[in-house]
């Protein structure tokens, strides 16, 4: 039996209210859920409970779960809605006013001189997590979700689409935008400007 | 070099909404060989993929937070 066919059949089950089959289900995905809410909450206690919200959905919803993407799919989709309604609660800001702290059309207009190989190596790595931290911090939620799903956590555009409800396009444009605004982040929050090395000029 | 990263830019922009065919892409390739600055440019962004995923750390679930999923959820833990 296929990953897939296997799958199905222990979906089916646990809609059909077979707990067994609802337990193998959340020790399957349960990590990786955890893993994507730490990354859009930044901490334990907001993470918990998307991890909590998001499977209590998913048992109250299994039954209209029509395969039309994987359950690992929707199992994101709904952790990421999750954790983006309450980023907005907790920020209680408007999404586009958080758009607007960012000039993205300025962004790809800097000039940025040329940084030197093993950059990582130069860096303090307790400093970089902070540089790093605070300039995804900073980057608008709809814009740092399209980052961590397909630069840190590896999903493909279309995935990262299907997942956020949104076009491939639109993906590829947050994403853009995403790279260029932390790349221009980093070379700042790590003062490269004023060794003159590299970063903005 | 600002000319030079507008115009990658515009043509990126221009066609991030249809599916890059071939000739498009073989363009984007010829454009940047010949452009220093945007090589630059499409470097820098690659370094920063790189350090963040550097950065990045495994998120592991822990036992407690299991524990207490199971918990809520009124399942037994496998």
């Amino acid at each position: 039996m296929t990953d897939t066919a296997s799958e199905r059949k222990l979906i089916s089950s646990a809609q059909n209210g077979d707990k067994k089959a609802i337990s193998t289900l959340v020790s399957k995905y349960s990590s990786r859920i955890y893993a994507v809410a730490f990354r859009l909450m930044q901490n334990e206690e907001d993470s918990e409970d998307v991890l909590q919200e998001t499977f209590i959905i998913m048992l109250n919803k299994l039954d209209t779960f029509e395969g039309k993407s994987s359950l690992y799919t929707w199992l994101y989709r709904v952790a990421t809605n999750v954790a983006l309604g309450k980023l907005r609660k907790k920020k209680n800001i408007d999404d586009s006013m958080s758009w607007d702290k960012i000039e993205f059309e300025n962004i790809s207009s800097l000039e940025i001189a040329n940084w030197p190989d093993h950059l990582e190596e130069k860096f303090d790595a307790v400093e970089f997590r902070k540089c790093l931290e605070k300039a995804m911090d900073e980057l608008p939620d709809h814009y740092r979700t399209v980052f961590i799903l397909r630069d840190l956590e590896g999903h493909s555009t279309r995935n990262t689409a299907q997942i956020l409800e949104i076009s491939e396009a639109n993906v590829k444009v947050r994403l853009m935008r995403a790279r260029l605004y932390l790349r221009d982040q980093l070379a700042y929050h790590l003062k490269c400007v004023n060794r003159g090395e590299y970063g903005r000029q | 070099m600002v000319d030079n990263n507008k115009k990658l830019s515009d043509i990126l922009n221009n066609k991030l909404s249809d599916d890059i065919d071939n000739n498009m892409v073989q363009e984007i390739v010829d454009y940047i060989k010949k452009c220093e600055d945007c090589k630059m440019d499409i470097d820098t962004i690659q370094q920063t993929i790189k350090l963040a995923r550097t950065g990045d750390f495994e998120v592991l679930i822990p036992k407690e937070v299991s524990k207490r999923l199971f918990e809520v959820l009124g399942l037994d833990i496998e």
